[in-house]
């Protein structure tokens, strides 16, 4: 409960700060994201079964979701201008983005239904839950960013 | 859900709440160059974590 209010509030900052400095805030997203993997990582490792199918299955989807998001910041690194106070993209550009977008959320979902993940016990689930909820928020966030921007 | 792992369980959602926090607020003082360093380096570490993790399994299953 303290931690989903403390994810909306943070949330809540970042959507009104994105009116202001929508590349800033893309990037902060990246890192955001880039950190729950990292803490995702640590659960898995820690508070999941060992060899477990459950901290496999984990295990790969949080790399998938890691993949997509060096591959978002690469590519949304095209578009900020050097100064760093623009970002503009091609309409192309910014379908791309928001198709890797979208196979983010895709993988999240798909573990989340996964059975070997849901055969956990739910307080082992619980972190590893609680993770995955903030990347689905954060993926959200910057899909509502990306449709935002300014296309040349 | 077992009530007497609870209490670890809200601890240990309370630290990720604190450890978040603590890195947000670095965020807020950092520029855009420095915040996509951060998510690319942040990146390459994880992906290095998770091959190594996934690797230590499967010699395990060996």
């Amino acid at each position: 409960m303290i931690r989903q209010i403390a994810i909306l509030g943070l949330l809540l900052l970042t959507v009104a700060g994105s009116a202001c400095d929508k590349s800033k805030e893309f990037a902060k997203n990246a890192d955001r994201i880039a950190g729950y993997v990292a803490t995702g990582i640590d659960i898995a490792e820690k508070d999941l079964p060992s060899g477990s199918n459950a901290q496999i299955q984990t295990l790969t989807a949080l790399r998938a979701i890691n993949t997509i998001n060096g591959e978002i910041t690469a590519e949304a690194k095209k578009y900020i201008s050097a100064d760093g106070k623009k970002f503009e993209m091609t309409g192309a550009g910014k379908d791309k983005i928001l198709q890797i977008l979208g196979s983010g959320n895709t993988t999240i979902q798909a573990l989340l239904k996964n059975e070997e993940f849901l055969s956990l016990p739910a307080e082992k689930r619980a972190k590893i839950t609680s993770t995955i909820n903030d990347l689905t928020e954060t993926f959200t966030v910057m899909v509502e960013l990306v449709d935002a921007v300014k296309t040349k | 859900m077992n009530f007497a792992e609870l209490p670890a369980t809200i601890t240990g959602l309370i630290l990720l709440v604190m450890k978040e926090l603590l890195k947000e607020k670095q965020r807020s003082g950092m520029s855009i160059d420095e915040l996509v360093e951060s998510a690319l380096k942040q990146t390459t570490a994880n992906e290095d974590r998770i091959k190594e993790l996934l690797e230590a399994v499967q010699q395990d299953m060996r």
